[in-house]
């Protein structure tokens, strides 16, 4: 029994040797596995959160500033502003509110869009 | 890892580093693929599916991280260690708690079993109810050829432990194959 052991000692080792070579000699085809990866890296970083809204809003913002400043009710931007200082709630105010959370609600829709 | 002919590991790297050469990363796919493939079989128990969507998440991670690579190691056991974590993650995902003193589930032990020989047969058998860190430890040490500082590295783990392991699986398997008796000393002198 000892000698059994002992040869068994030696032999655990050397048959783990064994079939981790034949192991290792076994090739698994390519079989467009690199294609896959590099079609993956290859795919557009996605935008964080924070810059999924700001692109957005920040544009539409700009947008609207402009359109309203100068179009031939460009005083509308302006009215709404000294509206909101003076606190008087006008029809203008309420206009203008409604833009701004519309553009509000839009980014965030945009933010949290997985797409 | 087989190295083809042509440019070296570290040549392909430089030039991913410096360029952001994607066709040189794709070379290093593919010479590393059937490798990292075959050992994340034998992680995931022969699942084909999942230890390619294990290798393919951890070349993607490769190729986001290869600016920390800083040739201290080779590629390859760079590339082992980023799939045992991308693999323990995965684990970790499907909420499989695998601790240390956990046994293995009998089907993981089996590992990456391509063929039924007398001996694979014997060598599944013995490798059955070794823990986690003992099945990993081989898997690195004998299946992947790393040395016991690089299996240290891949698995993150120390020195010590790795060499414990690989003791431990040891004198578990040498029980198990001395209790088959006749039949463990023929497949094992085989």
């Amino acid at each position: 029994m000892n000698n059994h052991l002992s040869l068994l000692r030696d032999k655990v080792d050397e048959v783990l040797k064994a079939d981790a070579l034949e192991q290792r000699m076994l090739h698994i085809d390519d079989d467009g596995f690199t294609l896959r990866v590099m079609d993956a890296l290859l795919q557009k970083k996605r935008l964080s959160a924070a810059m999924r809204f700001a692109i957005p809003f920040g544009c539409t913002l700009i947008a609207s500033i402009v359109a309203l400043a100068f179009t031939p009710v460009g005083s509308f931007i302006f009215d709404a502003y000294m509206d909101l200082v003076t606190e008087t709630v006008t029809p203008t105010l309420i206009g203008m509110a409604v833009v701004f959370f519309t553009l509000y609600a839009v980014s965030i829709g945009g933010a949290l869009s997985e797409d | 890892m087989k190295q083809s002919p042509g440019f070296a590991d570290n040549d392909l790297i430089a030039r991913v580093l410096l360029d952001d050469d994607r066709n040189a990363f794709g070379e290093l796919v593919r010479r590393h693929q059937s490798q990292l493939r075959a050992s994340l079989r034998r992680m995931t128990g022969g699942n084909v599916e999942l230890s390619d969507d294990v290798a393919q998440e951890t070349f993607i991670l490769a190729w986001k991280n290869i600016k920390s690579f800083r040739y201290e190691a080779k590629f390859s056991t760079w590339l082992y260690r980023i799939a045992f974590n991308a693999w323990q993650s995965e684990v970790r995902k499907k909420k499989e708690v695998l601790m240390d003193d956990a046994r293995m589930p009998e089907q993981e032990a089996v590992g990456f079993v391509t063929e039924s020989s007398g001996v694979r047969r014997d060598l599944v058998r013995a490798m059955e109810g070794l823990t986690v860190g003992e099945h990993n430890a081989i898997v690195q040490c004998y299946y992947n050829d790393l040395s016991h500082e690089e299996a240290a590295f891949v698995l993150g783990i120390p020195l010590g432990t790795v060499k414990t392991n690989i003791l431990k699986a040891k004198e578990k398997m040498r029980a198990k194959l001395v209790a088959y008796g006749p039949e463990a000393g023929q497949g094992v002198a085989a």
